[in-house]
């Protein structure tokens, strides 16, 4: 036990928020399934980078969008403690306003004052149905907002890419694209454990996120245009 | 010629840790009397320490090098020119040139680097338009004190905390809440321009301890009030059981802080010797047990000086009691160049 004078001290924790579509064309050819399950397989993945880090606390969040976007897991949770409930599907797909309830919490307070950059993880296989550029603007509207790191995974053909894409705010970076559910499985991982160890790198060359160089905003995230090379059966 | 104010003599704090699972730190740091004695310089760096930053161990020791060369000549400037009112607007002007010097000669050892050893190896068949200093990124935050005259520079994060007699501490160059782990740093384009600079008298009646650190240790702290607290509490050990055991102290706290922020953390510091040196017997309520019989002064005898913290250097009292002229601002009105141009 150290006496050291001062306030209290603890790791920074790091504000991991899934966001994910349930709309209705998620119940075709089982993506939901896949999608629970691979969320379920990932959290010992996640856990683990977390363990590589003990400076960085991780805590989770989902969010799902459908018809309304609402807190599947509202609380943030320790990756330790973490059990995924199964999410299921509901008519539109209402991407700004999940992303407009993502914005709802990353600002000081409810953040802490001193965090690592929080990850905002997208998965979505069609378009969005409501204002969407809305939600992304009080995303950006926020101070951890606009430095969060940010993965999408694009599920399908009919994913809109370009949403994606704009959501990355990065010209650099590309959503992961996942065709069959091996492919989402490797994508969920992915995003999940590179995202935290991105988020958990330091950064120099300036606050301004507008003008900072690229590549060292983000030097540990760059995405898989593919996530896999040997299962490229085009099942969505 | 008008010669430097006097200056109060300075004993310096220096302690450095490596953060945990870290193989090398990238950390670097001085403490150590200037200009023949008439003042101390105090500066910190923090190599950002990633893959994008895998050389900025060097950058981090360059950045103090650079600093210390710049900021030394700036100290003997003032020692000879002294540093009363007639003298300070140049004082200032020299210090307001510090940020450009100090990037130009990292650069300068950043590029020759390159050029014998690129960081991204050798490809001759697609030369890169320029050596590329981001591999060396670092922060640097330093200061220098030349009698009563304080004069601090900062860029990216790391901290200042001026502890006042009263205990009270005060943060200048403080951004607020910090977001993530951005920073700005050497490896920037024209990154002088952000090299922000502050000067303020120091109060003679008021003796002030001076502490730099990098933001391993800061980032330990859930919060700003709780790091401005293990300032205030630091200052409080140093008044009621000496610097040396301070110093003693130093390298522990500061692993533990490390063992949450991860990140390696140093921290340098200056205190006036006439006030803190000293063993001073502590203000404890009546209830509380009686000192250990080593730590009391016998009656009526000067207070005991405690050994000599290892580390660091002490700078003897050489001159009368301070005479300075009290600038025009208020000791407690902070000059800060934020955002402008060095």
């Amino acid at each position: 036990m150290s006496d050291i004078p001062g306030g209290p001290m603890a790791s920074r924790p790091v504000h991991f928020i899934w966001l994910l579509d349930c709309s209705d064309s998620m119940s075709f050819n089982g993506k939901i399934g896949e999608l629970n399950f691979a969320i379920r397989e990932t959290i010992p993945e996640m856990r683990k980078v977390a363990d590589e880090n003990p400076a960085a606390s991780l805590l989770i969040r989902a969010i799902t969008f459908a018809q309304v976007a609402t807190w599947h897991v509202e609380e943030p949770t320790p990756v330790n403690e973490f059990s995924w409930k199964d999410v299921h599907t509901s008519g539109w797909t209402n991407l700004g306003e999940a992303l407009k309830l993502a914005a709802s919490v990353l600002s000081t307070p409810p953040m802490p004052e001193r965090a690592l950059r929080p990850v905002l993880a997208l998965v979505s296989d069609g378009q969005p149905t409501d204002d969407w550029r809305a939600g992304l603007r009080a995303i950006d509207a926020t101070p951890w907002g606009k430095r969060a790191v940010r993965v999408a995974v694009g599920i399908g053909r009919d994913a809109e890419k370009s949403v994606l894409k704009e959501f990355l705010a990065n010209p650099e970076l590309e959503p992961i694209e996942a065709k069959n559910a091996q492919q989402l499985t490797r994508a969920i991982r992915w995003a999940s454990t590179m995202a935290v160890r991105a988020s958990s790198t330091p950064m120099g060359g300036g606050n301004d996120a507008q003008t900072t160089p690229i590549k060292q905003l983000q030097p540990a995230a760059q995405p898989p245009t593919s996530v896999a090379d040997d299962d490229d059966d085009e099942v969505w | 010629m008008i010669p430097v104010a006097p200056t109060p003599a300075w004993t310096l704090l220096h302690g450095a840790v490596k953060g945990r699972n870290k193989k090398y730190t990238q950390d670097s740091s001085v403490a150590r009397p200037v200009a023949d004695g008439h003042g101390v310089l105090l500066v910190v760096a923090d190599g950002h320490g990633s893959k994008a930053h895998h050389r900025s161990h060097l950058g981090s020791r360059w950045a103090v090098e650079e600093f210390t060369a710049c900021a030394e000549a700036l100290a003997e400037d003032v020692a000879r020119r002294g540093a009363g009112e007639a003298h300070l607007p140049a004082v200032l002007a020299a210090a307001r040139t510090l940020p450009q010097q100090i990037a130009h000669r990292w650069l300068s050892r950043m590029a020759l680097h390159e050029v014998n050893s690129p960081a991204g190896g050798a490809s001759p068949e697609t030369p890169a338009a320029g050596p590329d200093p981001v591999p060396y990124g670092s922060t640097l935050v330093g200061a220098v004190l030349m009698g009563p005259l304080l004069l601090c520079w900062k860029l990216g994060d790391g901290d200042i905390v001026l502890v006042e007699e009263s205990g009270a501490a005060f943060v200048p160059l403080y951004d607020g809440p910090e977001f993530g782990d951005e920073a700005d740093s050497l490896c920037q384009p024209e990154a002088w321009r952000q090299m922000r600079f502050f000067w303020r008298r120091l109060p003679a009646e008021y003796p002030t301890a001076v502490l730099i650190s990098t933001d391993g240790l800061s980032k330990s702290f859930t919060d700003h009030a709780g790091f401005v607290g293990f300032a205030e509490g630091l200052r409080d050990r140093a008044r009621d059981q000496g610097l040396a055991v301070v110093q003693g102290q130093l390298e522990s706290w500061l692993s533990h802080a490390a063992s949450f922020s991860g990140d390696d953390s140093t921290l340098v510091g200056a205190f006036p010797s006439s006030r803190y040196t000293a063993r001073e017997q502590p203000s404890a309520p009546a209830q509380e047990p009686p000192p250990a019989p080593e730590q009391l002064p016998a009656p009526e005898q000067p207070p005991e000086q405690p050994p000599e913290p290892p580390p660091v250097e002490d700078e003897r009292p050489r001159q009368e009691p301070d005479q300075g002229t009290p600038h025009a601002h208020s000791a407690h009105a902070p000059q800060d160049t934020k955002g402008s141009p060095a």
